[in-house]
């Protein structure tokens, strides 16, 4: 059977779309890996990031040590915390983690350093205290790109949590593994499509929740939206 | 479109042109283009010199087949020829087309697996002999060929834990008659489908267990997961030296149902004639004794491999 019509026909195979072993239930343990890895990354590196961010200080190093930290590998990562902690979420959750800190608390220094100082002072002269500088002006101010950081580290997190297969677990890497090992490359195919399709579909949704999450009046200003750039062009 | 999008995209065709590639190319997702291999072409078309063509002998992405790379090669060396070891070239999908690409000449191999390998389908045969002619058979017109298969077997085994053979009297695979259904099984996703893995088990002895579950080819992931009890049951390889260190009960079969796994030089015919009698003297003296405690060295007390081999051939008169 050629390459493509392999695919197709799993994919046309309603026993792939039932049972512990369907295509929902796989999407449904894939994405819940991801959801809890980005969540915590989010919640290290969003407050870490805004402190360095804010206090200018510390930043560069905390900065530089995350960013080493993605030289090691994930999947090195994943079997080290498996054979520490065993089976389980614990050792994906690690590894993904380990994962989507950088890009987060990177975006969200630079994002919250870079802000322009007159805003601060103007913030500072009316009034406001640290806190409200951090909650009113900075957070805001710097959501656009927080939130493009959030994105490409949930991208990375769903393509990488292929690898909680290799230690036990479910997900989408259930296929890949499977099928190397079982030699049906079809599978293996249609692990890769799907891992694929929900990476899009989760940035796609990412986007659409940094719109919402972003301040009206920064919104026209998202230097990466398509409409916002056709507006301004569409009067020359 | 955004960028980030398009560079998701990209990753997307990337991920389809590997995927068709391997598939369309017979299965072989890890043969990438190496340097040793260009430099052992090269020597190659060079004139021979001294004990004939320079050998390069590969080994797969497994221990106790890099520690049998460098016995060939010590063995090969012993007789004058020039030879050397490219070690964990991959897995046998990917190691196997260099030998027909000619980037290495000679491979040790494992008869069953083998088979099983080159004949594209499922073996159902335990006798090593049937094995081993198959195999010459199989073999018959290729750029390669098998040489005497040797005695030493690695074959896949069931395997339990000290306390879960007492708590329920296991000795023989048999005995799980009656307790298979409360007990769960781990091994690599094959184990789950071959005639010989979880389907033959049940075939041949009426076993069923409570659960499969993936692990890897007796493994890290294997392992930890028998010992911390998170599966009873692992598949695991007859030689390997965790079984002895952790004290672990490996199930003998009351009926014959696993390949038989004897350890075979696979070599490019181009070479057969220069190396045959120096690799099966080797196949003659090797015994699954011999490669059980090999394996210990390497893994138990971390010794190099080409320190083993060279103990073992020579305790051997290599």
């Amino acid at each position: 059977m050629n390459v493509l019509g392999g695919i197709l026909a799993w994919f046309a195979d309603p026993a792939h779309w039932s049972g512990a072993d369907g295509v929902p239930v796989r999407v449904a343990e894939h994405l819940g890996y991801c959801l809890l890895a980005t969540a915590v990354a989010t919640l290290i590196a969003l407050p870490l990031g805004v402190i360095l961010g804010h206090t200018g200080k510390g930043g560069s190093l905390a900065i530089n040590v995350s960013n080493a930290g993605r030289a090691i590998p994930t999947f090195g990562i994943v079997l080290l915390a498996f054979l520490v902690a065993g089976a389980g979420l614990l050792p994906i959750t690690v590894a993904l983690v380990l994962l989507a800190v950088p890009p987060i608390l990177t975006n969200t220094y630079v994002a919250v350093r870079g802000i322009d100082r007159e805003l601060r002072d103007a913030a500072e002269g009316m009034g406001m205290y640290g806190w409200q500088v951090v909650r009113q002006l900075e957070v805001p101010m710097a959501m656009p790109l927080i939130m493009a950081g959030v994105r490409t580290s949930a991208v990375q997190v769903v393509a990488t949590a292929t690898l909680a297969a290799y230690v036990t677990l479910g997900g989408l890497g259930r296929y890949i593994f499977d099928g190397l090992g079982q030699r049906v490359y079809a599978e293996v195919a249609a692990g890769a499509i799907l891992v694929a399709i929900l990476a899009l579909a989760v940035e796609f949704g990412l986007s659409k929740l940094q719109t919402a999450v972003t301040a009206r009046g920064l919104r026209s200003t998202q230097r990466d939206d398509p409409l916002a750039a056709k507006a301004t062009a569409a009067p020359a | 479109m955004r960028l980030r999008t398009l560079r998701v995209l990209g990753a997307l065709c990337a991920t389809l042109l590997v995927m068709t590639g391997c598939a369309s190319s017979g299965g072989d997702p890890l043969a990438q283009p190496s340097e040793a291999g260009g430099a052992t072409a090269g020597a190659s078309d060079g004139a021979s010199e001294g004990g004939g063509e320079p050998i390069t002998v590969g080994s797969v992405d497994f221990n106790e087949n890099v520690i049998l790379a460098h016995i060939y090669a010590g063995a090969l060396e012993s007789e004058g020829m020039t030879a050397t070891v490219e070690e964990r070239l991959g897995n046998r999908e990917a190691v196997v087309p260099l030998i027909e690409r000619g980037d290495i000449n000679v491979l040790p191999e494992y008869s069953g697996a083998l088979l099983a390998f080159l004949a594209e389908g499922e073996i159902e045969e335990t006798d090593p002999q049937v094995v081993a002619d198959q195999l010459r058979e199989q073999t018959d017109g290729e750029d390669y060929t098998v040489l005497e298969a040797s005695e030493a077997q690695d074959v896949d085994v069931l395997v339990v834990t000290r306390e879960t053979a007492e708590a329920n009297d296991l000795q023989v695979v048999s005995d799980l008659e009656g307790v298979a259904d409360q007990l769960v099984i781990g091994g690599p996703a094959e184990l789950e489908t071959r005639p010989n893995g979880l389907p033959g088990y049940e075939r041949e002895y009426g076993l069923q267990f409570a659960e499969f579950r993936t692990t890897d080819a007796a493994g890290p992931v294997t392992i930890e997961s028998l010992l911390n009890g998170d599966i009873d049951v692992a598949r695991l390889f007859s030689t390997q030296a965790i079984i002895e260190a952790e004290d672990l009960v490996v199930l003998e079969e009351d009926v014959p149902l696993q390949l038989p796994q004897q350890v075979i030089p696979l070599v490019s015919t181009s070479v057969e004639d220069q190396v045959a009698e120096t690799l099966n003297r080797v196949s003659s003296e090797l015994t699954t004794e011999q490669l059980t405690a090999m394996n210990s060295a390497f893994e138990n007390d971390k010794e190099d491999a080409t320190d083993i081999a060279e103990e073992w051939l020579a305790d051997h008169g290599f």
